[in-house]
């Protein structure tokens, strides 16, 4: 990991750094960093002369704002005189009009630079570069986010550009409250990512924590923020993730007020947060932004809908098979009736059935577009009505697979273990009925139980009880209500960081 | 260490579960493979039993899953043994399911079958881990076969008809709904007694509407049968029982040539007292009725007088099947299924450690007094004259 | 920043579920031979001999300020190792009955024709599990578990409350005052969760009396409301079944939902998991502070967990063979002489030799 240094204080040269640093000569500084760049054919080196002093330009194609150099750079450059070298040097560091001009003395550092859109000067004579933020590369506009859809609220999500999402972040929170920390990642990649928090409620434990576990993280390349999430997470082994993601700034934002640290990689869309909560994943945005009773309705919902994905199939094979009185008499004797000519025992229709559905899932997220919503009529030709006048299938499956599917779709954080533990529990319950499903169940709460996500119980403030923090936890109170609690992380019962916030710079 | 512990443990559990081993770990019935028995008729030919079982036998609409309420989708097994249980095992030989009776609602006694003692008779449905406690229990003085074989379509299947038959019955004040579990209560102490409602096939004007009909009541000592409460003395009897939820009493009085009034609530407290070192109870009935219908003689006006003359009639009508109830079963059958003997050792305990041993034999000489309050508080929508 | 791994809360919801999973058993209720008034006595009274027989230990705690092992080894010294030694004893026979009776309770009263064996390995390879995770997911489950515990038993309550007759409630009679005595001494010599709740405490730096008189009252409520229910519904009957509460269960009923018992089951599954799982932790925490501390670090005490799981299952497996073991075994845990010695006699000795010795503080509290 290494920290950008800041303009105009670089580090002056030592002996370490000979034959690593600018000579002052053009040519040979230019062709030290073509050799550096393996002469890669997108590296360009442009050559202008000004009073007589020869300079060039370095970019990388595509990545530089060419219209801004133009504007910024050239013309007043051209329409200049310079005595010397230095002069041509000076000038551009102090008086060009662009956000982030930075000196640099080393191939290394101006090449890391160069290749994520800044533009190098280098003159004939000056053994230090002007490196500056011109980055005009193309990437997708802020659009709605895909995965976190809400009725009211902001309609932006992060792109992929590091900054341009740092900037949305900054546009919603417009005081000292949050603090961007740079950091690189990936020896080859040189990967930057930012870590955000808010220095007045970050635990300093918990900042040091992530700062050591980043750390150590010895990968060549970063290509998404999903890289990052194993080395974040703890020793624990478990289904869930202790570490959230969302695609949203305000939500990042609000999180980030709460004492917690969300991390950007440049070139991914979603934010990591950490720590995280089990019940984080059962709140929304449209949560705050709706009337409280109905809030609370939906959070129950949701409760209600991740049991049933879950569960339903597993307990639907193992009261059927096993424990029959549970059900009323009617829904019994139609149950029967439908499996009466099925060739299958429950087990296997709900395991073929499942896993029908899982393969079509799968097929819908990779086909084109054009082609994809075939996948929705063969889905519900095969399963809705052919598997079931064809006898392989009975009907009542058919209705818990598609009430397990929409239910799963409510919470789709939580959509991969729920499918995984979901076959697991229909085997359970199809050889061992209830009492499986029970033992299996309670062993996965325990083991839900047991996960600390950095230092916080994952099942807070359920268990470990935290009164206050429940105001917004089963149910949503109203603002006035969540107001009068203060929201910190490190603040529900059985964390273990420091209650204290402040960043604690340098430790 | 920890993962090849862990893969070895599932994988253990796996083959145990999967491969099926000879030794049964957790018996699975599939669905199809079980006979879902809706009614039992166990009657006693004097050296085997006869068990009729009504097993639920589909028969689609058209539809593969559609059950069609119109058919009759019952199929009837019969089989014989020593023993229920062999009877049922007996079965085997003719059909190809396991019976399954979590989901049964009726056990019908035939005649024969109801003369031995009860505990042994329903040891079979008390042990079976499927069988629940809340099933009906019917007796009838013919053969259980005969009544659930009767081809009732108004249900699903016809047991299901027999129970609601049953359940309007006692919403109605002609019947009381016994389950199993009742019936093994009142049988746990060896002074009580058990009351088992009598059902029979219906005359054949009514086959078209339902084909049982519930004739009384039956008093069955741990012995067996003892007798039978008819329809007269049947209201009493809910009532002292506290189990009446709603009757229809027609009155006549001088005013009205004809009134009906019905039950909507009603509350029964049988405290025990001793007079000159005799025990007797205190029947406190406190009833709530609506008047549903009245036909005035002449040019009378329905008034509160008239009114309260209808709630003196009633009282007075109560009282007496109550009494004539009590002293029914009490005197004549010497049984107890009012729970006296538990009312006189709460309340009365030195009088009931003499009388113990022998209740209720001894209790031919208990009386009853019944402190009947009848209020018609709902008169309908016309309006009473004061 | 937190004090310590669970909170009282959570050791009192812990402890009480494991004391809940005895209303399954008929044996381990029906202390007085019938369910009636005397019972209904003998609970407080049986509170009351528990409230007093764990005093000598809360004595000793609060003299060393120590945790209740440690305070053995403190004033003993090597010989301390006895207590932890004879408590790992008790938890094993107290954690195979456990076993024990949900294998035969799932195998006669659920799982008709199934093996029993089945039901006592899986649970102990489960509640090894769990055991491994730690004490901090345990008892964070329990307060979750307790929940559903809570709705389960609401529901049954719900479904019987019309059957509620009080005429059933068996008066007092004559010599009831000797049964009251026998039954309340049978339920205090029986109930593990007293043994359970001194070695969790220790993980606790204050309000264990407090947590303790909390647990009794609770136990007591929860005691004397199932009581109740199965004499006011099932009367006498409820002294011939195997397993009365669980009758009730099949008897409630609300609207269409009936034979609701399935549903119940498991959460009776679950709840005896947490209480093996606990006993499993515990007995491996005993067993572990008496090990020498180079064995601790090196990594050997894993093998701990596993060998005490292995042989409860094997004690178990034992039991569900030869039926007449589990019955010994219960008569000997219901004479009291085990929690006797564990709870007041052990520690009045290290108390005795704690003074002698010079080793207990003055003025200050657990």
């Amino acid at each position: 990991m290494s920290t950008t240094p800041r303009p105009s204080q670089s580090p002056p040269p030592s002996p370490d750094t000979e034959g690593k640093r600018l000579t002052g000569d053009l040519t040979k500084d230019l062709t030290a960093l073509r050799t550096l760049a393996h002469n890669t054919a997108d590296l360009i080196t442009r050559p202008i002369t000004v009073s007589g002093i020869r300079m060039s330009f370095v970019m990388m194609e595509g990545m530089t704002d060419l219209n801004k150099i133009g504007q910024a750079l050239i013309r007043p450059l051209t329409s200049r005189s310079f005595a010397s070298p230095e002069a041509v040097f000076d000038w551009i560091e102090q008086t060009t009009i662009v956000g982030d001009v930075q000196d640099h003395y080393e191939y290394e550092q101006i090449l890391s630079l160069v290749m994520i859109g800044f533009l190098a000067v280098l003159v004939d004579g000056v053994p230090k570069a002007v490196v500056m933020g011109v980055q005009g590369f193309a990437y997708r506009s802020i659009s709605a986010p895909d995965s976190e859809v809400n009725e009211r609220g902001s309609r932006e999500s992060f792109t992929e550009p590091l900054k341009i999402n740092l900037s949305m972040i900054r546009r919603r929170m417009r005081s000292g409250s949050v603090k961007f920390e740079n950091i690189e990642l990936g020896s080859e990649s040189h990967t930057l990512a930012a870590l955000i928090y808010n220095p007045d409620a970050v635990s300093p434990a918990l900042l040091i924590e992530v700062r050591s576990r980043l750390r150590r993280i010895r990968l060549k390349v970063v290509l998404d923020s999903g890289y990052l999430q194993p080395f974040l997470e703890g020793r624990h082994r478990s289904l869930f993730s202790e570490v959230g993601i969302s695609e949203r700034p305000d939500t990042v934002c609000g999180k980030v007020l709460e004492g917690r640290i969300a991390i950007l990689v440049d070139g991914s869309p979603y934010a990591l947060i950490v720590p995280y909560l089990f019940i984080e994943n059962f709140q929304s945005f449209d949560d705050y932004a709706r009337r409280p009773y109905f809030a609370a309705f939906i959070r129950l919902l949701k409760y209600i809908s991740f049991a049933i994905s879950l569960f339903l199939p597993g307990l639907y094979v193992a009261i059927s098979t096993f424990h029959p009185a549970v059900l009323p008499h009617a829904l019994l004797f139609n149950i029967a009736s439908a499996e009466e000519t099925t060739p299958f025992p429950l087990m296997f229709e709900a395991l073929i059935i499942h896993f029908l559905y899982e393969i079509m899932r799968e097929a819908g997220l990779r086909l084109p577009r054009p082609v994809g919503h075939a996948v929705s009529i063969v889905g519900a030709l095969v399963i809705g009505d052919a598997a079931v006048t064809a006898g392989i299938i009975g009907a009542p499956m058919v209705m818990v697979v598609a009430l397990t599917a929409i239910s799963s779709f409510v919470v789709p954080s939580l959509y991969e273990p729920a499918a995984l533990l979901r076959f697991f529990f229909i085997i359970l319950g199809g050889l061992t009925g209830l009492y499986g499903l029970a033992l299996a169940g309670a062993a996965l709460l325990v083991n839900l139980c047991q996960i600390n996500s950095l230092g916080v119980p994952y099942t807070a403030p359920v268990s470990p009880f935290t009164p206050g923090a429940m105001r917004d936890a089963l149910i949503r109170s109203s603002w006035k209500k969540l107001s009068g609690f203060s929201a910190r992380i490190q603040d529900l019962t059985g964390s273990d960081l420091e209650e204290s916030g402040g960043s604690h710079e340098g430790k | 260490m920890k993962r090849a512990f862990s893969l070895a443990a599932v994988l253990l559990l796996l083959a145990l579960l999967l491969t099926g081993c000879d030794y049964t770990l957790v018996r699975m019935v599939n669905l199809q493979d079980r006979a879902i028995v809706q009614g039992v008729g166990v009657d006693w030919d004097g050296s085997e039993f006869e068990v009729t079982m009504q097993v639920f036998s589909p028969e689609g609409a058209g539809g593969q899953t559609m059950v069609d309420p119109s058919k009759e989708n019952a199929q009837m097994i019969t089989c014989r043994g020593a023993s229920i249980a062999e009877a049922v095992e007996s079965s085997a030989r003719n059909q190809g399911k396991e019976f399954y009776l979590g989901h049964n609602r009726i056990v019908i006694l035939g005649w024969e079958a109801v003369q031995q003692p009860l505990e042994g008779l329903l040891s079979y449905f008390v042990n079976s881990l499927d069988s629940r406690p809340d099933v009906t229990i019917l007796f009838t003085k013919g053969k259980a076969r005969d009544v659930l074989s009767v081809g009732i379509t108004q249900s699903i299947l016809p047991a299901m008809s027999i129970e609601n038959t049953i359940r309007n019955a006692e919403r109605n004040g002609l019947g009381e709904e016994v389950l199993l579990i009742d019936v093994l209560e009142a049988l746990a102490e060896p002074y009580r007694d058990a009351v088992i409602p009598m059902i029979e096939t219906a005359g054949e004007e009514e086959a078209e509407l339902g084909a049982v009909e519930i004739t009384g009541v039956g008093i069955i000592s741990p012995e067996g049968y003892v007798g039978e409460v008819a329809a007269g003395e049947m209201r009493g009897l809910l009532t002292l029982r506290d189990t009446i939820r709603g009757a229809v009493y027609t009155l006549h009085t001088a005013d009205c040539e004809r009134a009906a009034v019905q039950l909507y609530q009603n509350k029964t407290k049988l405290s025990p007292v001793l007079r000159d070192g005799q025990p007797a109870f205190v029947a406190e009935i406190a009833g709530k009725w609506t008047l549903v219908e009245k036909k005035m003689r002449g040019d009378a006006v329905f008034t509160e007088e008239s009114l309260a003359e209808l709630e003196e009639a009633l009282a007075e009508q109560i009282r007496g099947e109550c009494e004539s109830a009590f002293y029914k079963t009490v005197r004549d059958y010497q049984s107890d299924v009012f729970l006296l003997g538990d009312l006189l050792w709460q309340k009365q305990a030195d009088y009931w450690s003499l009388m113990r041993e022998v209740w209720p034999q001894g209790a031919e000489e208990i009386s009853i007094e019944c402190e009947v309050s009848a209020e018609i508080d709902r008169t309908g929508l016309q309006i009473v004259k004061e | 920043m937190k004090e310590s791994k669970i909170s009282v809360f959570q050791l009192v919801v812990v402890v009480l579920l494991c004391r809940s999973f005895n209303l399954l058993s008929a044996d381990i209720l029906n202390v007085t031979g019938h369910y009636g008034m005397e019972h209904f006595l003998a609970i407080p009274l049986a509170l009351l001999m528990q409230a007093i027989i764990v005093l000598p230990a809360f004595l000793l705690m609060k003299a060393t300020g120590r945790g209740l092992t440690e305070a053995t080894s403190w004033t003993l010294g090597k010989g301390g190792m006895i207590f932890p030694l004879v408590s790992c004893l008790y938890l094993f026979f107290a954690s195979a009955i456990t076993i024990y009776n949900l294998a035969v309770f799932l195998a006669n009263a659920v799982y008709p024709g199934s093996s029993a064996y089945f039901f006592a390995i899986t649970l102990v390879l489960a509640a090894v599990y769990a055991a491994w995770l730690g004490l901090e997911g345990i008892a964070r489950s329990a307060v979750i578990l307790a929940v559903l515990f809570v709705l389960s038993l609401l529901l049954t309550v719900l479904g019987v409350v019309e059957r509620v007759n009080p005429v059933n409630i068996r008066p007092l009679e004559d010599g009831s005052g000797w049964n009251i005595l026998k039954g309340a001494w049978t339920l205090c010599a029986r109930s593990s969760a007293i043994y359970l709740y001194l070695p969790l405490s220790e993980q606790l730096k204050s309000g264990r009396r407090k947590g303790f008189f909390w647990y009794l009252l609770c136990a007591g409520i929860l005691m004397e409301c199932v009581v109740f229910f199965v004499s006011t519904v099932l009367g006498e009957l409820a002294v011939k079944e195997a397993y009365p509460f669980f009758m009730l269960t099949t008897v409630a009923q609300i609207s269409i939902f009936q034979r609701m018992d399935a549903l119940h089951v498991c959460v009776w599954v679950a709840v005896c998991f947490l209480r093996v799982t606990l006993f499993l932790w515990a007995m491996r925490e005993q067993f572990v502070s008496c090990l020498p501390l180079h064995a601790r670090e090196n990594g050997r005490a894993r093998w701990v967990l596993p060998f005490f799981a292995l042989a409860t299952l094997g004690a178990a497996c034992g039991m569900l063979l030869q039926h007449q073991t589990a019955e010994l075994m219960l008569n000997l845990l219901s004479t009291g002489i085990p929690i006797l010695l564990l709870i007041v006699a052990i520690p009045l000795v290290c108390l005795l030799v704690g003074w002698i010795r010079g080793r207990l503080r003055k003025g200050e509290s657990a």
